[in-house]
């Protein structure tokens, strides 16, 4: 244990909010905290910027993009920020449907956290300390948070400690202990609170190596320029205005001979010759994952991705490993294009303690220690967009507590925040948690394009007035008009608009007059710009954002609203109480699932449906009894 | 299956049918303490689970009965529930006594039907599943019934529905693989994955579709149905099939106001014989409504069979010829002008020949042989493919079906994945109904054991 050191009361400098680590998570908490005029603070480690991205140097992604115009809507940084350091930007998922577009956003990563440490140095009320944090003290009133500096005093507390609990790097049989590469990490939980319980196991995540920008031969390389038609991520910003110089991404594969090289070295790989204990996520496979677990692919993508625009480093997406350096080295000489590759940086594995997200509240709360709350990678999550959004929660929540007001709590069924804020807290993951649009039941409404629209009630609750309160109403306002117009203008079927919007053969034809929403929906016509035309033959000019939402949401109304009622008859089973010590006891349940149920403890069935491995017998056995 | 569910013990007589028998057998479940049994008993030492004991059963100092007493703990015993099980002697009377002797005395109560297997259930002994084949192998009318009962019983059917789900949970997730990892599979790849793990889905399903058969053969309780104008003879085969004398056999025409029906065993198969009402012009309302009911049994049966006296031919023959017959016969071959009256009846009904004639008198052993082989054959060539006989389960599969030809429409004429997603959802739901409900986190569980994928 720490000596500690009393000051005096008077000497000690109070805060409103701590915020213990400036990462994603940080940021977001303590910028929405200081909205509402409250003394913030953000204490980080000393030497890393504000917002700083250590793995892969890119915002956004599917279902990430919706967090992260989600977050924008709500008043939080990340949009602004990826916009402004933005150097390439595409949407994923481009002809798959509107619902599952995505954008995604390669950032500049200097200029992003030179971006976040400029607009948090406007802030007034966030003060920036930047020393490491040796032990937190729950007082009567008050948390003291002792620095290797000084102490301070807080009356709420926000963990934004990403991958520093405890982290231990690994680069082959190197063992180093940091959260980072070149940083030194923080001390565990238990010696940081001794009474809180962390989890009996441990997360890894990992990193490629980076290549040196001079040394790829992009000739070899699949070219994916920017795209000039992805919507900034901030509403208050000019749509498609670009901030930074645009430059491209490149597409390598992985052959025979790059896995041939990993699988001959397995037993150098930390994560497979047992020095490495923690687990990683299924979905974000090391190299190593890839070539052991699957032996008859040999073909992977590799996307190579700048870091930024003065870096001299490329990130190759797809392949992280701990492998030993010399061992990367020959693997990444074997992809076409990077024969004479030379890597800056080795890439590592990182492995680091993580907290139980079922002793949280859905505002991130803990349960059992009030005044201290958990967001970002700590939780168990992966991932910038995911770490933010929970930030969000955490900052506006402690911020909204102070203040006596009702607590930002999201619905799974309107926003991803909202279905990861859910999942965290009524599961316990044993791997890393990152969102997907599988992982929303109402996908067809949780989109890009109506975020505003979903975030709005939300962003009500906050009785803030900014110009980006100003813009939110106007244009719910105008969504309302347009919506109106749509329904109530008829078009005759002799209107020389029906025939440039028939499609071929006799079922694609619009031969009696509609309305203009019933013309949206045809299935062979691309709703907005239909409703692009239709508005200007009307003679009108309506910002294209708002076509867009319209459009889009008149195309899936229908779709939604039957999902709507299947999501009512599901939650009404979902709202059934059960018994899970009865189940625990039940001998007709695997032993697997017995032992997750007794970990959780779920009240009703949804909760129950929400475990991870779950198996199906086990829900006919207990839905059975509702029967 | 709805109870006012209380917790306290049930017990009921599980072999009762109010005869006289050798044997009884008694259930109490859902006790806490079995010594509380003991004054009851003259056995003194410790009773063990599982073992027989046989001991006298006593009201303070009068013996009861001699019975042979068995105690299953609970969780492990049929309902998991604490059950005493007794076998005594079954005399209704004495049975009765009993019964009231436990009620009265050990603060236990009558059981309502079903609840015994209701708590095993509740207490997730049984799946719904389960349950419904305990009922059906409890109340089979066919070996057939019996086996597959006893099929769903153990679990063999809701095998085959994992199975159907699981290959439903890759299907989604080849659909979800290609939303949320597109880009790391490479959308050629997760074109096939989509493609082929439909198919595989759609073989499966219909294997299981092709095993229900349409509803009007009802197995679960077949129907022979005998059909006919007044006087045709119909009573008398009745009477014949069942060797009683159950229906009124009179000369007179229309004797049969509504229809009688008993039960018949024919090769192992439990039927339902029904006698209709003749069918003649609607003079007297009550022939008029038995004639309605005899088109609508027809409608309903398994087998039916029409009985021609040619000999009493009248107009409204011409409704009952419309219908469909499995088997047709004619009668009082034994009259004399039999073979003139029969051609005069192929002239104008030419769909009734080459049949059988029947001297019901004379011929029983032969005819009897023929009819039951000809229902036996149905009987075999319906239950060949082992059709699904549960109407949950039937109507279940049916809805899928419609639904699945929808879905295989849809994705191939729909671009946007989202909305093929969503309306596979409909599906989704139906198919937990077999079984059990989709969480995402299974459709990525499912992804990750089965396709590469990276950041």
């Amino acid at each position: 244990m720490f000596h500690v050191e009393h000051f005096d009361e008077d000497q000690m400098q109070t805060f409103d909010i701590i915020i213990v680590g400036g990462g994603h998570a940080g940021i977001e908490a303590a910028h929405i905290a200081a909205q509402f005029g409250l003394n913030v603070s953000i204490i980080t480690m000393p030497g890393i910027g504000l917002g700083s991205a250590p793995c892969n140097p890119s915002v956004g992604g599917v279902g990430k993009g919706q967090v992260v115009r989600e977050l924008d809507a709500l008043g939080g940084l990340m949009g602004i920020l990826a916009d402004k350091a933005g150097i390439q930007f595409r949407t994923l998922n481009d002809s798959k449907g509107f619902a599952v577009q995505s954008s995604r956003v390669q950032i500049d990563k200097d200029l992003y956290s030179q971006k976040a440490e400029e607009l948090i140095a406007t802030v007034a009320n966030i003060s920036v300390i930047r020393e490491k944090v040796l032990e937190i003290k729950p007082g009567e009133s008050f948390f003291e948070v002792i620095t290797t500096e000084r102490s301070y005093r807080t009356k709420k507390i926000i963990m934004t400690v990403g991958t520093f609990l405890n982290g231990k790097l690994h680069t082959g049989s190197h063992q180093a202990s940091g959260g980072r590469v070149d940083c030194e990490p923080s001390n565990g939980l238990t010696t940081l609170f001794s009474d809180i319980k962390t989890r009996p196991y441990r997360f890894k995540t990992g990193t490629p190596p980076r290549l040196d920008k001079a040394t790829i031969d992009y000739s070899k390389l699949e070219e994916q320029p920017s795209d000039s038609t992805v919507r900034n991520f901030h509403c208050l910003h000019s749509p498609y205005e670009r901030y930074s110089r645009q430059v491209s991404c490149f597409l390598a594969k992985t052959n025979p001979e790059t896995m041939e090289i990993i699988r001959a070295n397995k037993e150098k790989s930390p994560m497979f010759n047992g020095q490495i204990k923690g687990v990683g996520a299924r979905y974000c496979p090391s190299i190593e994952d890839k070539a052991y677990r699957y032996p008859d692919k040999n073909i992977h993508h590799v996307f190579i991705e700048p870091e930024g625009l003065e870096l001299d480093t490329m990130y190759p997406s797809g392949i992280s490993s701990s492998l030993p350096r010399e061992v990367q080295e020959m693997y990444v000489r074997s992809i076409e294009g990077l024969e004479k590759a030379e890597i800056k940086v080795f890439g590592y594995a990182v492995e680091y303690d993580v907290i139980d997200t079922t002793d949280l509240k859905l505002t991130l709360e803990h349960i059992q220690i009030p005044n201290l709350y958990f967001a970002g990678q700590v939780n168990g999550t992966s991932g910038y967009e995911e770490a933010a959004g929970q930030g969000f929660i955490a900052g506006a929540n402690a911020a909204l507590n102070l203040l006596g007001l009702d607590p930002l709590i999201m619905s799974r069924h309107e926003s991803y925040i909202g279905v990861m804020i859910e999942d965290l807290t009524s599961n316990t993951r044993d791997e890393p948690y990152r969102l997907f649009t599988a992982r929303s039941e109402n996908r067809l409404f949780i989109r890009e394009d109506n975020s505003l629209l979903r975030m709005f009630p939300y962003r009500a609750q906050f009785l803030l007035n900014t110009p980006l309160d100003s813009y939110q109403r106007k244009f719910l306002e105008s969504y309302q008009v347009l919506t109106d117009f749509c329904d109530e203008t008829m078009i005759p079927e002799y209107c020389p608009l029906m025939s440039e919007f028939a499609g071929v053969g006799e079922l694609q034809q619009l031969n009696r007059r509609m309305s203009v929403t019933e013309i949206l929906k045809q299935a062979w016509l691309n709703p907005i710009s239909t409703l692009e035309r239709v508005v200007g033959y009307h003679g009108l000019t309506i910002q294209s954002d708002l076509v867009r939402t319209v459009a889009i949401s008149k195309k899936y109304d229908g779709y939604i609203k039957r999902s709507e009622s299947q999501y009512e008859k599901l939650k009404k089973m979902d709202g059934m109480h059960i018994d899970w010590e009865s189940i625990y006891a039940s001998t007709n349940i695997s032993f697997e699932c017995r032992q997750r149920i007794a970990r959780i403890r779920p009240e009703t069935f949804g909760q129950l449906k929400l475990i991870d491995g779950i198996r199906p017998a086990t829900l006919a056995v207990v839905a059975a009894k509702a029967l | 299956m709805k109870f006012l569910y209380s917790e306290e013990p049930i017990i009921a007589c599980s072999t009762c049918n109010h005869a006289n028998a050798a044997l009884a057998v008694l259930r109490i479940s859902g006790f806490r303490d079995l010594g509380s049994f003991s004054p009851f008993f003259s056995h003194s030492g410790p009773i063990e689970p599982r073992r027989v004991y046989y001991t006298q059963l006593k009201s303070s100092d009068e013996v009861l009965d001699d019975v042979c007493l068995t105690f299953f703990e609970g969780p492990k015993s049929y309902n998991g529930e604490n059950i005493l099980e007794l076998s005594i002697h079954g005399n209704t009377l004495n049975t009765e006594r009993i019964l009231k002797f436990f009620i009265e005395n050990a603060n236990c109560r009558l059981a309502s039907p079903g609840e015994f297997t209701y708590r095993a259930l509740k207490n997730k002994k049984l799946t719904l599943s389960q349950v419904e084949g305990l009922d059906l192998f409890l109340n089979a009318n066919s070996g057939y019934a019996l086996d597959q009962g006893l099929s769903l019983l153990s679990g063999n059917l809701q095998e085959i529905y994992s199975e159907l789900y699981d290959l439903f949970l890759k299907h989604k997730s080849a659909l979800e693989l290609s939303i949320d990892f597109g880009d790391d599979v490479g959308e050629e790849t997760a074109k096939s994955y989509f493609e082929s793990s439909l198919l595989d889905f759609k073989k499966k399903f219909d294997s299981l579709h092709r095993r229900v058969i349409p509803m009007d053969h009802n197995l679960l309780q077949p129907e022979i149905v005998l059909a006919g104008l007044p006087n045709s003879g119909k009573s008398s085969l009745f009477n014949h099939l069942l060797r009683e004398e159950r229906a009124i056999v009179s000369a007179i025409a229309g004797t049969t106001r509504d229809y009688l029906s008993e039960s018949v065993v024919i090769e192992g198969v439990k039927y339902k014989l029904i006698d209709t009402a003749g069918i003649r012009e609607a003079t007297d309302l009550i022939e008029a409504e038995g004639i309605k009911r005899t088109k609508k049994k027809m409608q309903h049966s398994f087998f039916s069979i029409l009985l021609i006296n040619p000999f009493e031919m009248r107009e409204e023959f011409s409704e009952l010829a419309k219908l469909h017959f499995d088997a047709v016969f004619f009668t009082h071959k034994d009259l004399p002008g039999f073979t003139e009256a029969h051609s005069q009846v192929l002239e104008r009904y030419p769909q009734f020949g080459p049949t059988g004639a029947v001297d019901l008198l004379h011929e029983e052993a032969v005819f009897e042989e023929v009819l039951n082989q000809s229902i036996n054959i149905k009987y075999l060539d319906l239950t060949k493919d082992k059709p699904i006989l549960l109407d949950r389960h039937k109507l279940l599969i049916s809805q899928i079906s419609k639904e699945l030809d929808n879905y295989v429409k849809l994705s191939t004429c729909e671009t946007d994945v989202a909305i093929i997603s969503h309306e596979l959802n409909t599906l989704a739901a139906l198919l937990s109904e077999l079984l059990g409900i989709v969480s995402p986190d299974q459709i990525l569980n499912s992804i990750f054991s089965n396709f590469c994928i990276g950041k």
